[in-house]
């Protein structure tokens, strides 16, 4: 560099040597802007046309963009444009082209303007080139080019026309409201388009592949999109006389070929714009049938060019879902190709192409690619899983059929990633905390979690509260699962439900208990079922089944400490839910080591403060003697109720010191509250007009925000049935057990 | 319209490189970079057209490239461009390059880069399509040599 240097100080002729060593050295990206002075020079002074044209793109690639150096050559570039030489002319407008600022392009452009005008096509070709960047970067100066357009348009030789198409597409899309000046040039571009594909006289050049002219095609194609959409922006729906335009559009589609490139790309186009301009009838089907054949192809650029052409109608609006259900299955056959930007265009239609009808099938398919597929930690997979895992948020928000199928498709989606740390994926972090597949130990001080649809959940049920009671089931269901694999998110979503709605589904089974003793439990089995058939077979597969047939199935290892046998699981068929089955699963959640994120454990000791709050019985019970006359099963349920009860208070006592103050709060009042003895009087619920009682107060803090008449009507229920259950029959205390082993 | 021209070799080192928009050297060199960072990547058999952020101050481009011998053409374009014609435009460039240097190879390109720029200026005028015969572009290439003979 330093000889460089020295050469460019001493004036040494072969200066045009130096420059191309400057230029070489500029590519391999080394700092050359102490040299920008000289190329200045040498454009100022160029004697002779190769100089001259060494110097424009020495300009073109050394010159810093917003430097003064390029004001200093303003000068030079304009005395060439206005020269009569067309080589100088030339030269210059491509140093143009390559120069994006807009204050040199502003000052320039009346210089532009009258080689437009000139005789020699080939620099109007450029010049008309340069225009549309003018155009792109002063919008209001596209008013200047329209004559200039009109005029290219129209000539015959095709080069000129599609300069000319060129500028049109610019000038419409600087300005939108232009579009009127164009109608008859835009006919006379339909026109060259027809001829192109239908006449076989005429000069054969610009044929690629046996395709006349494809370029002008498409740019013609092109112009019309363009229109269309500036109409559209306009919002103008009137019918615009554009005779012959379907004919043209119908002959392109049917006459080229499609076994080259060329004549593919043209037909890519055609399609396009066919679907984009809402034409109907058998132009619309030709479109789609092309789309449908790319779509098979085993080119994979065909391919991706469908899928995306696919989306972008889809999400337009110009095609309705229904057309292109046939090509679902493809479609989403794609997602599993081996090639990731086939992957991520396939995805991307898929989630354009639900609506109410097709929503599940297509869901179930992307709920099975997330768990199966992506499972590994390449970037592509991570970027993948998030997209189609907020793409699948996205689409049951604005597609789902039901409430209730909307519910369990986010429990079932919370459920397969609850458990990955972070997906946006930062490799290195990922990595050293994750040591197995799917996600058993992980680190445990991962603070990622899937709020967002732990909120979309719970914002679900507080519209729909039918569907809470159901929420608490599939989440019971769910319980032990979460437990083995360690899912941080589902952890937190069941801490947060059995808190708020625990008591939805005890009270809606002391309902359906009082209304239909042998009906009840195939009641609420059926009622479950018949909703969500299609999905309950799909879900089944999966293994992600919440109804089950009455009594066959066991579960997996638990770990809950409280029952070791694991009775048969049934959550369906069971009508009487027994509290303690809230408090035994909260105090699972709390002792396993998923509650180590410290928002898992807030939300769940919360959880056990409102359902202590609202099941106060539980802690009335008394230690078994040895000396009372039980039968086995009264002895053991009565034991049972009564070990739940003193692990609660021990629970709850343990955060009397916790660092959170929050927690130690509740904690402790919780804690004074139990060990008095007017613990039933403390919990109930504060009557509409509320007398300020003290008591009654702390009471309110934990009493949750549900009803307070059904609250107060349910434990007195509760208190009898508890009564009740002491000297039931056997029949009933088999009921019990079943109930109190679950887990 | 086109964004940049990138010719890379299979080592990642730059035989061409031009932009239609305003860059300094540093930017040009870090897209360069992690275009050749993406294309390597590919298999032959995928598809040739990638999407993503390369870097440029449009997001939405599309890098669509061929693969020949030693070298990687890559256009990076945006959304108004067709993706299957663009890959037509990349083989006019290529074939005129070849008959203007008589079978081109790579070490055509490194002696004679300011002749490819201009070719390229031809084809491409301001990031737009100029010319897409092959016969035009060659032939007005070659008047501008002899009359820089002529004159020079």
């Amino acid at each position: 560099m330093a000889e460089l240097r020295s050469a460019f100080k001493d004036d040494n002729p072969n200066i045009t040597q130096c420059i191309l060593k400057l230029l070489y050295i500029e590519m391999m990206g080394y700092p050359v802007s102490w040299a920008q002075m000289e190329v200045v020079k040498l454009v100022a002074s160029a004697k002779d046309q190769s100089a001259r044209r060494l110097g424009y793109l020495a300009l073109s690639l050394l010159i810093d963009k917003d430097s003064d150096f390029l004001f200093m050559t303003t000068n030079s570039i304009k005395t060439d444009l206005e020269s009569g030489s067309p080589y100088r002319c030339a030269v210059a407008l491509h140093c143009l082209g390559s120069i994006g600022n807009e204050d040199i392009l502003e000052k320039l452009a009346p210089y532009v303007i009258p080689i437009l005008g000139t005789q020699a096509t080939y620099l109007r070709k450029k010049a008309a080139l340069i225009s549309c960047n003018i155009c792109e970067k002063l919008p209001d100066q596209a008013e200047l080019f329209i004559p200039a357009a009109k005029n290219l348009t129209m000539q015959k030789s095709h080069s000129m026309v599609l300069s000319g198409t060129q500028l049109m597409t610019a000038i419409l899309k600087a300005d939108p409201t232009l579009w009127d000046n164009f109608l008859p040039e835009l006919r006379n571009c339909i026109r060259v388009l027809k001829s192109l594909v239908t006449s076989h006289s005429g000069s054969s050049e610009n044929m690629i592949c046996g395709v006349r002219d494809p370029f002008i095609q498409v740019s013609i194609l092109n112009l019309l999109l363009v229109f269309a959409s500036c109409r559209r922006k306009l919002r103008l729906t009137d019918a615009v006389d554009l005779p012959g335009l379907f004919a043209s559009l119908s002959a392109v589609l049917t006459g080229s070929p499609s076994t080259k490139a060329a004549g593919r790309a043209v037909l890519h186009t055609a399609a396009r714009v066919v679907l984009y301009i809402g034409a109907g009838g058998v132009l619309r089907d030709t479109a789609l049938d092309v789309l449908a054949r790319f779509l098979t192809h085993k080119d994979n650029n065909l391919r991706y060019a469908a899928l995306s052409t696919l989306a972008a109608s889809l999400r337009d609006g110009t095609v309705q879902s229904n057309e292109i259900s046939k090509h679902r299955a493809t479609i989403l056959h794609c997602l599993t190709d081996v090639d990731p930007t086939l992957r991520k265009r396939a995805l991307d239609a898929s989630l354009c192409l639900c609506d109410k009808t097709n929503i599940r099938f297509i869901v179930s398919s992307l709920l099975k690619y997330i768990k199966d597929v992506c499972n590994s930690l390449s970037n592509n997979d991570i970027e993948m899983r998030a997209a189609a895992i907020s793409g699948i948020i996205l689409a049951c928000e604005s597609h789902s059929p039901t409430p209730r199928w909307h519910l369990s498709t986010l429990i079932n989606l919370l459920d397969i990633c609850g458990g990955w740390e972070n997906d946006k994926g930062v490799g290195g972090e990922y990595s050293s905390a994750k040591s197995s597949a799917k996600g058993s130990s992980r680190s445990v001080s991962a603070t990622f979690l899937r709020s967002d649809i732990a909120a979309s959940v719970l914002y679900l049920l507080s519209l729909h509260s039918s569907l809470q009671p159901y929420a608490v089931q599939l989440l019971l269901h769910r319980l032990p699962a979460c437990l083995t694999t360690m899912n941080p998110s589902l952890a937190y979503l069941i801490g947060c439900v059995l808190g708020e709605y625990g008591h939805t589904l005890v009270l809606h089974g002391k309902e359906r208990h009082g209304e239909d003793d042998t009906e009840g439990g195939h009641a609420m089995t059926s009622s479950s079922s018949s909703s969500d058939e299609p999905i309950d077979d799909i879900l089944g597969e999966l293994g992600l089944d919440d109804t089950t047939s009455p009594g066959t199935e066991t579960h997996p290892q638990t770990s809950v400490p409280t029952h070791d046998d694991s009775h048969s699981h049934d959550p369906g068929s069971k009508t009487n839910i027994h509290p303690s089955l809230l408090f035994s699963s909260l105090h699972s959640l709390l002792t396993s080591a998923v509650c180590k994120n410290v928002r898992v454990h807030s939300v769940c000791v919360n959880a056990l403060v409102k359902v202590s709050a609202q099941f106060p019985s539980v802690f009335d019970a008394q230690p078994v003697d040895e000396s009372e006359d039980l039968s086995d099963e009264e002895r053991k349920s009565r034991e049972d109720i009564f070990t739940i009860g003193s692990e609660t208070k021990r629970l709850l006592s343990m955060y009397a010191h916790h660092l959170e103050s929050e927690l130690q709060t509740r904690s402790v009042e919780m804690c004074t509250m139990l060990r008095s003895d007017k613990v039933n009087i403390l919990c109930q619920t504060i009557p509409g007009k509320g007398d300020d009682d003290d008591e009654e107060e702390v009471e309110e803090e934990s009493g949750g925000s549900t009803d307070e008449k059904k609250i107060e009507e349910g434990e007195k229920e509760l208190q009898q049935g508890e009564k009740a259950e002491e000297h039931q029959t056997s029949a009933e205390n088999d009921d019990l057990d079943d109930l109190l082993g679950l887990f | 319209m086109i964004e940049a021209v990138i010719v890379v070799n299979n080592h990642g080192l730059p035989r061409l490189l031009r932009f239609y928009e305003d860059y300094t050297t540093a930017e040009q060199q870090k897209v360069m970079g992690r275009v050749y960072e993406i294309l390597t990547k590919r298999k032959d058999t995928s598809c040739n057209f990638l999407s993503g952020d390369v870097g440029l101050k449009n997001p939405n481009t599309r890098v669509i490239f061929r693969h020949y011998a030693t070298l990687y053409f890559a256009f990076v374009i945006d959304e108004s461009e067709s993706p299957l014609a663009i890959m037509d435009l990349i083989h006019i460039y290529v074939e005129a390059l070849d008959l203007a240097f008589q079978s081109v190879c790579e070490l055509d390109l490194i002696f004679n880069a300011d002749k490819a720029n201009f070719i390229l200026d031809e084809v491409l005028c301001g990031g737009l399509e100029a010319e897409t015969d092959i016969k035009q572009v060659t032939s007005v290439y070659e008047a501008m040599n002899l009359h820089e003979k002529g004159k020079g």
